[in-house]
């Protein structure tokens, strides 16, 4: 859906992205996620065709966005962080500006309008005007805007800046239902946090290189060559006698009621781990595998534990 | 291309204007200033006996209404065009616009037709006064209606101009500025070429908008206008004025066409052929203004000493030649310039072939060189073509090339410095090049100044010769300025190494390491 071939920008002596090759899969959420000049909004304006590469291509639906730039803004919907809108419109009036400069068929545009209004949210400001909104409905009316001539693509970036925890989960819960409509999405951002949960696969990105791209899970699966299982219990049977005989356990750490150790085995023999520890005696309230966060993922990338 | 009432970039600012109250007051309001200079001018356009001379009322008052529709028009549209696109990239609104489906004409047109709309409709609605009180004053309706579109032509290259300005700053504010002060000198070079000098120091009379709209009316001046010609050929000054603005206002037009959906760092106005195209456009129409063909041959001759004024206006014609391409060299070298990240990508990239040097991303170099030969050819042509209208003309050809010779060296030594200035990191590099460039002239005409009084001829132009094209532009001290010119070629060739030295330094310092 998206595909970035040797991507390359460069602002005089400063490589802002540094031959940047990938895909993103229809269907699929990908967080770009990366420090602040890592060439996050760099690589998505030039996706969005807003700035020319050095080098190399984006496609994005089969089409180049440099040849055909308008043919291609007809499969994208772009969002950036911090932007404004037209103040002395009405809330319909801009995003049926949009639908015309997006050149939808005027038959069914104002259903259209009216559907994604409904979408967002912005029903019961359908006739205000915008300088009344609060930021948020903005926001939600900027995203209006960006899917109403119903892209294929939707490329954020850092979509969450500014808005309350209630707008970041409508957010979310819009991107969500856009996703599972069909769209693909892209969505950049540094708060890792934002993208838990609801990313299908990431691509990170440090100082122009994309230094790791794929799905969520492949990577942390990739990574964790031993599991990371917690255990927890009360009473006065500690679990550090039962563990450190195991062979497949390792770097047990323990305190008064919980301890944390790498499992080498699989997911069947896991469950013979806590029926030693119950057979011991230990009075076991919680027992598991420790799954790894997109941040756990980021920050083992970023220190090059992983490659 | 859209409808322009379907355009939503006009529809955007159509519904901002036109809310009920705000329509409601654009209609109203100007109609009432119609109302109040009418009874003001009925008070005022009495003979002795308290009469109203109505001939004399209605021929006021149309001449006003034009001027106040006029003025209004261009005011409104430098405004609101001066600050369109740089405000929009401040608000961040911009790029949402460049990634829809909008072509740039598209966006253009919607701009220009919307922005100032509000104008528009003002002019409009006065438009039947203006109609009533112009034909009441004895004008046939045509020569209002031509009048109010010479006014609009003008007003309309205001606004693209506006709009490039708009596009080329960074901050609203800014653009808008400079464009209204650029509307002022032209307003001021109006009225002084109208009320004191009657057009006769224009070298292209039909710039002047009034002329035009004077013939068109059959006003009766203080003192005639230059005639306005085309190769010597009478032709109506309202016709070339609007042919002389719509050639420029398609000049801007293919400026912002080519640029409003560009990055503002990717900003290239025209391509080097278009620049090349440009300059050939601005020498021919230069010279078939100025080349005037009167009854007794060639140039109008209106002096008994006919040979000495002859060849006096052909000197004149020459001179001015070559200042108006001294200029448009550095506009064009200006206009060439690669941003620093395509000149290295170009030295990167370059094959060492010939075809390489001409590319888009490559020095400008060859362009200016090529303008200046083009420039030569165009004047070349012209005397060719009058061969029979002035044998006794001396055109100095040889002379002339020598002059373009030695501004070339100059165009393309401060254009490549501006260059070497683009790659280097200074802040703001092309306005501290140029600064730079302003210090080194004063700095150099001083001291040029200090050894010619020192040597005793503080009226000889040798000094600034030698540092300064100057003695190109007066025709004074030409080998000096030959001299001097040669030693500049050194100083290109240094710039070039400067900028050469430091693409050789950045390519291994990012070269890829081998795997």
């Amino acid at each position: 859906m998206i595909a970035c071939r040797q991507l390359r920008r460069e602002y005089g002596d400063l490589t802002a992205v540094q031959d940047l090759n990938l895909t993103v899969p229809p269907g699929e959420i990908l967080g770009l996620i990366g420090p602040n000049g890592a060439g996050k909004t760099t690589t998505i304006r030039m996706m969005c065709g807003l700035l020319t590469p050095t080098s190399g291509e984006v496609s994005v639906c089969g089409v180049k966005v440099q040849e055909a730039p308008e043919l291609a803004q007809t499969y994208i919907g772009y969002l950036s962080d911090f932007f404004n809108v037209y103040d002395d419109l009405k809330v319909w009036e801009y995003v049926d500006y949009f639908a015309s400069a997006y050149k939808m068929p005027e038959a069914g545009r104002k259903e259209r309008i009216d559907e994604v209004i409904a979408q967002v949210g912005l029903e019961v400001k359908h006739d205000a005007f915008i300088h009344g909104l609060s930021r948020g409905m903005k926001q939600r009316l900027g995203i209006a805007r960006a899917i109403v001539h119903r892209p294929k693509v939707l490329i954020l970036d850092e979509p969450a800046s500014g808005l309350d925890p209630k707008s970041r989960a409508d957010l979310r819960n819009l991107l969500l239902s856009l996703r599972d409509a069909g769209a693909t999405v892209l969505i950049s951002s540094h708060v890792l946090s934002e993208l838990e949960g609801f990313c299908t696969s990431i691509a990170i990105m440090e100082k122009g290189v994309l230094v790791r791209s794929g799905r969520v899970d492949e990577i942390a699966s990739e990574q964790r060559q031993h599991k990371v299982v917690r255990v927890a219990w009360s009473g006065a049977t500690s679990v550090a006698p039962v563990l450190q005989v195991l062979p497949s356990v390792s770097e047990l750490a323990v305190n008064s009621t919980e301890a944390v150790f790498r499992f080498a085995g699989n997911d069947d023999q896991l469950p013979d781990v806590l029926a030693a520890l119950v057979g011991a005696g230990v009075r076991v309230s919680a027992f598991g595998e420790v799954k790894q966060t997109i941040e756990d993922i980021y920050l083992k990338i970023s220190r090059n534990e992983v490659m | 291309m859209m409808t322009p009432w379907k355009n939503p970039e006009f529809t955007r600012h159509f519904r901002r204007e036109m809310r009920p109250v705000r329509a409601a007051m654009t209609l109203v309001i100007p109609l009432l200033v119609c109302l109040l200079v009418m009874l003001v001018m009925r008070v005022g356009e009495r003979d002795g006996q308290g009469r109203i001379v109505w001939h004399d009322y209605w021929n006021d008052l149309y001449i006003g209404l034009l001027a106040v529709q006029g003025v209004v028009l261009a005011l409104w549209c430098v405004s609101t065009c001066g600050q369109a696109i740089s405000s929009e990239r401040q608000l961040k609104t911009f790029d949402f616009l460049r990634t829809t489906r909008l072509n740039s004409a598209e966006l253009l047109t919607g701009s220009v037709a919307g922005r100032p709309f509000t104008a528009y409709v003002m002019v409009a609605v006065t438009l039947p006064i203006t109609l009533l009180a112009g034909t009441a004053a004895g004008y046939a309706w045509w020569r209002v209606l031509a009048s109010m579109g010479v006014i609009v032509v003008v007003c309309l290259t205001f606004a693209l101009f506006a709009l490039l300005f708009s596009l080329l700053t960074e901050k609203p504010r800014i653009g808008e500025l400079i464009a209204i002060v650029v509307a002022g000198c032209w307003a001021m070079v109006q009225i002084s070429h109208a009320w004191a000098f009657r057009y006769q120091n224009s070298a292209i009379p039909a710039l002047t908008v009034l002329p035009a709209l004077e013939k068109l009316n059959g006003y009766a001046g203080v003192a005639a206008p230059l005639p306005v010609r085309l190769f010597g050929a009478p032709i109506a000054p309202a016709m070339m004025t609007v042919f002389l603005y719509g050639t420029a206002a398609a000049w801007l037009a293919l400026m912002l066409v080519r640029n409003l959906k560009r990055d503002r760092e990717e900003m290239r106005l025209l391509t080097r052929w278009q620049a090349l195209l440009l300059l050939i456009c601005v020498n021919v129409i230069f010279l078939a203004q100025v080349l005037l063909r009167g009854p007794y041959g060639f140039l109008f001759i209106g002096s008994v000493n006919a040979d000495k004024w002859f060849q006096q206006q052909v000197q004149n014609i020459v001179s001015n030649y070559v200042v108006l391409n001294a200029v448009v060299f550095y506009l064009i070298g200006l206009a060439m310039l690669p941003s620093a990240g395509e000149l290295k990508t170009w030295f990167r990239e370059k094959q060492r072939s010939f075809g390489s040097y001409w590319g888009e991303n490559a020095p400008p170099i060859p362009w200016i060189a090529l303008a200046a030969a083009s420039a030569w050819v165009v004047l070349a042509a012209v005397v060719f073509f009058y061969r029979h209208e002035a044998p006794r003309a001396d055109w100095s050809l040889g002379w002339t090339a020598l002059r373009l010779g030695v501004l070339l060296v100059y165009a393309t030594r401060d254009v490549i410095f501006l260059q070497w200035c683009g790659i280097t990191r200074m802040k703001s590099p092309l306005v501290k090049g140029v600064l730079l460039l302003g210090l080194y002239y004063f700095v150099v005409s001083m001291i040029a100044a200090f050894v010619q009084a020192a040597m005793g001829a503080p009226d000889s132009l040798v000094g600034y010769a030698i540092v300064t094209p100057v003695g190109a532009l007066a025709n004074q001290a030409l080998l000096a300025s030959v001299q001097g010119a040669g030693a500049q070629v050194g100083i290109i060739v240094l710039l070039l190494l400067l900028i050469r030295q430091r693409f050789v330094r950045v390519s291994s310092l990012t070269a890829p390491s081998p795997a």
